[in-house]
């Protein structure tokens, strides 16, 4: 598994398939130096050929700490070209002019200090782009869900990621570097029930140094394990139907407390099918979806959703201490740390049904929750929106949420209250691609350029959004990052992403997104180093 | 080919004898036998062509690349013996008693064909056929054509004909199995011949039933395709089978005038589908009810002429639901498919031969609950047109075959035209013996699969909804082989490539939806290699290989659950009352998507026992599978196989001694 050389299949003795499918080996990259560790950051700078013939030179959040500033000088002639002063936040944008291909030493300056300079060669953005990619890091095993990179990997130097595989039961990990499996997997039990045992399909994952939490959408459960030694610590107990703040009347009758009964008056809800978590200190949120029936089984219904809170002890397994709550909307789906630490985020994506050819949803939001008492402090309503998981950008108070019904991003303002762009905001959402058809954004993660990559899953490619102005595909992401080397109309899903932590090029090498293609079973990668940087 | 009843079997051996022996007398070649047309479907006359027959398995000289085996409770259970046929793989849902797919050259499904005597079983309508619910023990003899052939509708991977047989003397047989995984079964056939006046006639009634636990303890193999993982043992559930049958066999011929034979099978079936699937949730379960009748009808020639028709129909039920309490899936799903076939057999001289017929398919499904409502019928025609010129006393041998075949595609009372309404599908044979006990083919032939119903009309609220815009798959295969058949050896090679275009493959259409789409053009070659071998009265050995490579243009990978290698061997040691049975089979390891990922291990596996005739009309049989006991074995698509099992059989023939069934 996930060795460099790709999977080449030799068909022995198979004549017609002489050309048997060899996937190619990684581009490398213009300039395989590493990146000058200095005061300015090179790795969040670009120097690209834009689509008017000027060699334009970008830097993004960070790049240029205040006070310090670039002179880019013609590396043959030494002319020198411009000097680069940032904005508050570190960026700036400006026009080398020059030829293809012309190489540009950057000198860093502050003050009267210099910083090591570095050399720029000038590239043209489609090569780059389609370069950074690695369309096989990694295989996985079935129906990868989600893959996650602990949250603290760059203090305690791990360099694994870690994949969750629902049909295969299993947390399995990948190496950055490598690409293989450099630590034990863990196997999730199946329990038993009255009808048989019943597989744990573990759906969502957070990890925190050498410590993992699961939720198991078929047990109802959370399990703590450890992913240095690949054993479950523990899990826990089933939790008991939790009472409705009033009854309710349910028609058709269904079982909504668990007893096997369907009933026309409910009043209490046992928790189903847990999805996304969080964990914030010694508890662990995880949000229930109470998935009565699916859309194979005809109408989907859904009973109230609720997060359900769990205490870890000290050495994360359960204590069996436990707190619930309903959510506005239902159907909850993800659960995020609001930026106070004092809150979660927990996005309801609200009744999916299917209406003939077309998936609608209800109403559906994202949730504030009280991280002490889960009561509901706020609320963000995005009606027909289908919100998935929330991603906190750098400003540290407002706060993309993908569609999963469009490619669109709803921008959330966490300090104002306000939905800034979206259903009932005062812009529209930002539209990650410019389609009305059904399109799929599960996730979008946050580069420390400042820039938000997020997966498409019907194209099958990343779409770059800048949250300064919500500029989709901004300069040099011009175009979408196109993982897919398969033709026709067979799709290989981007269901999650993962962004390494660190400075890239500069602590490591190598790529620094990894992305999950759920239903080619593959682990792909993007090593931005090709578009940023020297 | 149409089943050739007993009696006029008999009759053609006698013809026959009497052929060679002129022909012997006279020098090979000068006293040319009749021409055959037994070659692919759909004629045939009372003479088959030379045949070399190794202990029941042979090769018909004038059909080269076909091959026939006998089946007979002695010689172990059907997919057993299937499985060891060239090109041809069984995939199982677990041991014996449980459900069991053909595969031929990698392909199955309604990409091959089955059928029993007149009546095609594969479902029109799901394309899906357990073979386990066939009467095995009322079969007398299978014949597989592996490759793509133009003489059935979708046959891109090949075409199984498996023949009833009908007594020739009073027979009464019975047997009783026992195995692993609480299996049981039980089968009992009598019939009887009957002549009144010069109505010679036979009848066979069969009854049977089979049950399994289908539980075993496994180790399954998970995780990436190039660093597998092999987890804990657990217990593999929900995969029981329950089955019954009942099957009626009759043949009569008025001599000197029309014969025909006729079969009639109802089987029926409850189980848990934890079946071809890996996943084994506690839900849901299925009740099929299965019937099949369908009659042959054949007249003496007449100048030449020789009127044929036949004629099936096949109804099935499929009842699924969730047990769980409160649950609320529940679905049906029924299927009604009728084809009938009308042949005019014209013997223009010794060496030259034509045929032409017209056959008709109605398929029609209903459905409703859970696994969406639905009515929709697709009736269709075609015509076919053979030509068969054998001279050199048939050391040469050309067919060529054209058919036409048109069809409605109609959705409710709507015709929707949305493919091609017809198709012309070419075939060409030869075959070249310039020994006598070497034979040479080659052919060229184009297949074609039009979508199944559920395919095209499942409606779009239920996952893996139909697709109404599906094109039909589309194949071309060229091939050619050798075989010697010695006195004591046959030998065999063949070799194939094809093109499929237009491959329908259940994919994601987006984050919610599955649908089956035509995804891809497939690239397939590869080939046989087999050996048959007779020890005189001290037993038989018999070994073989298969190379199936192919490439999906889409995703450069080759096609999921397909091993590019598969190797078997066998062997039956001892005098002929008591045998022992050595058996080995092992493959490559294959991918489990369409990706190219997802690991489906290499396996092999040894198989032993011993089947003796303790006295005439009574025969045991005992074996042991996976002998080594290896837990981690799957089958294709990853399925769980059971670790070491064992099962007794007890035939019991009183007619044995008196004659017993031809």
């Amino acid at each position: 598994m996930r060795s460099a050389v790709f999977h080449c299949r030799a068909l022995c003795g198979a004549a017609l398939l002489a050309a048997a499918a060899c996937t190619p080996g990684p581009d490398t990259l213009p300039n395989p130096d590493p990146v000058p560790d200095t005061f300015v950051l090179y790795e969040r700078m670009s120097l690209l050929w834009d689509g008017a013939g000027n060699a334009r030179f970008r830097g993004f959040d960070g790049a240029l700490p205040p006070g310090t500033s670039l002179v880019v000088y013609d590396d043959d002639t030494q002319q020198q070209l411009h000097e680069v002063t940032p904005e508050a936040d570190g960026r700036f944008d400006v026009m080398l002019g020059g030829s293809l291909n012309q190489v540009y030493l950057v000198v860093p300056k502050r003050g009267t200090q210099t910083g090591i300079s570095t050399r720029f060669r000038a590239r043209k953005p489609v090569d780059v782009l389609r370069q950074s990619v690695q369309p096989r890091r990694a295989g996985t095993g079935s129906t990868p869900n989600q893959v996650v990179t602990a949250l603290d990997a760059s203090t305690t130097g791990s360099t694994r990621a870690y994949v969750v595989l629902s049909g295969d039961n299993l947390v399995d990990n990948v190496d950055w570097d490598s690409g293989d499996r450099t630590g034990p997997v863990v196997a999730l039990p199946e329990t038993a029930s009255a009808l048989g045992p019943v597989p744990a399909t573990p759906w969502a994952m957070v990890a925190r140094g050498n410590r993992g939490f699961v939720s198991l959408y078929s047990q109802g459960r959370l399990a703590a394990l450890d992913l240095d030694e690949g054993t479950v610590l523990g899990t826990t107990d089933a939790v008991s139907p939790v009472a409705l703040p009033q009854a309710t009347t349910v028609s058709p009758p269904a079982d909504w407390d668990g007893d096997g009964q369907p009933e026309d008056t409910a009043t209490a809800v046992l928790p189903r099918n847990p999805g996304g978590l969080a964990v914030m200190g010694d508890w662990a949120y995880v949000a229930f979806a109470n998935v009565l029936s699916t859309v194979s089984s005809g109408t989907a219904r859904y009973a109230p959703g609720m997060v359900v809170a769990f205490r870890l002890a000290s050495d994360g397994r359960p204590t069996g201490e436990t707190r619930a709550t309903f959510t506005r909307w239902p159907n909850p789906q993800h659960v995020v740390p609001h930026p106070d630490g004092a809150h979660v985020l927990v996005s309801c994506t609200g009744e999916l049904q299917r209406n003939g050819e077309v998936w609608t949803t209800g109403p559906s939001g994202v949730d504030v929750l009280d991280a002490d008492t889960l009561a509901s402090t706020a609320g963000f309503a995005l009606p027909e929106f289908a919100p998935s998981r929330p991603l906190v950008l750098p400003d540290g108070h407002s706060v993309y949420v993908p569609s999963v019904l469009r490619a669109r991003l709803a921008r959330l303002d966490l300090a104002t209250g306000a939905v800034v762009a979206g259903p009932g905001g005062a812009a529209d959402a930002v539209h990650v691609e410019d389609t009305d058809q059904l399109s799929t954004v599960f996730e979008c993660a946050l580069h420390p350029t400042g820039l938000v990559f997020c997966g498409v899953f019907d194209t099958d490619s990343l779409v770059v959004v800048d949250p300064q102005g919500d500029a989709v595909r901004p300069f040099p992401f011009v175009a979408p990052i196109n993982l897919s080397e398969l033709s026709g109309n067979i799709r290989l899903g981007v269901q999650s992403l993962s962004i390494r932590p660190g400075r890239n090029g500069v602590d490591r090498t190598g790529a620094d997104i990894l992305i999950l293609l759920s239903l080619a079973s593959r682990v792909a990668a993007v090593d931005t180093r090709f578009i940023l940087g020297p | 080919m149409t089943c050739v009843s007993s009696l006029a079997r008999l009759l053609a051996v006698l013809l026959l004898m009497e052929t060679v022996a002129r022909a012997q007398a006279a020098g090979d070649g000068a006293a040319p036998p009749p021409v055959d047309f037994n070659y692919e479907m759909p004629v045939e006359v009372a003479a088959p062509a030379e045949t070399v027959v190794v202990e029941g398995e042979a090769i018909d000289v004038a059909r080269p690349g076909t091959h026939s085996v006998s089946l007979h409770a002695r010689q172990g259970n059907l997919q057993d013996q299937l499985d060891a046929l060239p090109g041809v793989r069984m995939v199982r849902t677990g041991g014996d008693g449980s459900a069991f797919n053909l595969s031929i050259r990698g392909l199955q499904g309604r990409r091959v064909a089955t059928y029993l005597g007149p009546i095609r079983l594969d479902d029109p309508v799901t394309g899906v056929l357990d073979l386990g619910e066939v009467p095995a023990a009322a079969l007398e003899n299978a014949e597989l054509t592996p490759g793509a052939t133009a003489a059935s509708e979708g046959a891109l991977g090949g075409m199984l004909r498996l023949k009833p047989g009908v007594p020739l003397a009073p027979v009464l047989t019975g047997s009783f199995t026992y195995g692993s995984e609480k299996l049981f079964g039980v089968d009992v056939a009598a019939g009887r011949p009957v002549t009144l006046g010069k109505l010679v006639a036979g009848a066979l009634v069969l009854a049977r039933g089979i049950t399994t636990n289908g539980k075993f303890d496994y180790e399954p193999v998970v995780g990436p395709l190039d660093a597998p993982i092999v987890l804990p043992a657990r217990a593999r559930v929900n995969n029981d089978r329950h089955r019954a049958g009942l099957t009626l066999l009759a043949a009569g011929e008025w001599i000197g005038g029309p014969s025909g034979e006729a079969v009639l099978d109802v089987s029926l079936l409850k189980g848990g589908i934890a079946g071809f699937g890996t996943q084994q949730l506690p839900t849901p379960r299925e009740t099929q009810v299965r019937t099949a009748a369908g009659f042959q009808l054949r007249t003496p020639a007449w100048h030449g002429l020789e009127p044929r028709v036949e004629t099936a129909v096949r109804h099935a039920s499929w009842k699924f639901e969730d047990p769980r309490p409160g649950a609320t899936v529940k679905g049906a799903l029924e299927s009604v498919s009728h084809n009938g076939r009308a042949t005019l057999v014209w013997a223009v001289f010794p060496m030259l031969a034509a045929d032409a017929s017209a056959s008709w398919v109605l398929d029609a499904a209903w459905s409703h609950g859970d696994s969406g409502a639905y009515r929709t019928a697709r009736p269709s025609a075609g015509v076919d047109a053979g030509l068969r010129f054998a001279p050199l006393s048939s050391r040469v041998v050309v067919e060529a075959r054209v058919r036409g075949q048109g069809w409605l595609v109609q959705q409710g009372a709507v015709p929707v035209p949305v493919y091609p309404r017809g198709v012309f599908l070419p075939e060409l044979r030869a075959s070249v013996r310039p020994f006598r006990s070497l034979v040479l083919h080659a052919q060229l032939t184009r297949a074609w699969r039009n979508p199944s119903l559920e395919e095209l009309y499942r409606p779009v609220n239920v996952p893996m909804a139909g697709n109404p815009g599906l094109r039909a798959e589309d194949g071309w295969e060229a091939g050619g082989g050798a075989a010697l058949a010695l006195p004591f050896a046959e030998v065999g090679l063949s070799a194939y490539g094809a093109r499929m275009a237009h491959m329908i493959a259940y994919t994601a259409v987006n984050a919610f939806d599955v649908r089956p789409q035509n995804v891809s053009g497939v690239w397939r070659a590869g080939g046989e290699l087999w050996l048959r071998a007779q020890l005189g009265r001290w037993g038989e050995v018999a070994a073989g290989t298969d190379v199936n490579g192919s490439r999906v243009d889409a995703t450069g990978a080759a096609l999921p659950a397909v091993p590019l290698l598969e190797a078997h061997a066998s062997a039956r040691l001892g005098p002929p009352r008591a045998r022992l049975v050595l058996e080995w089979s092992g493959r490559s390891g294959a991918s489990g998507n369409l990706y190219g990922e997802l690991p489906i291990r290499p396996a092999t596996r040894f198989n032993g026992g011993v089947e003796i005739g303790l006295f005439p009309g009574v025969e045991v049989r005992a074996m042991v599978r996976n002998l080594f006991n290896d837990r981690t074995q799957t089958d294709l698509w990853g399925v769980p196989q059971p670790g070491r099992e064992g099962f007794v059989n007890v035939g019991v023939t009183p007619g044995d001694a008196l004659g017993g069934r031809g």
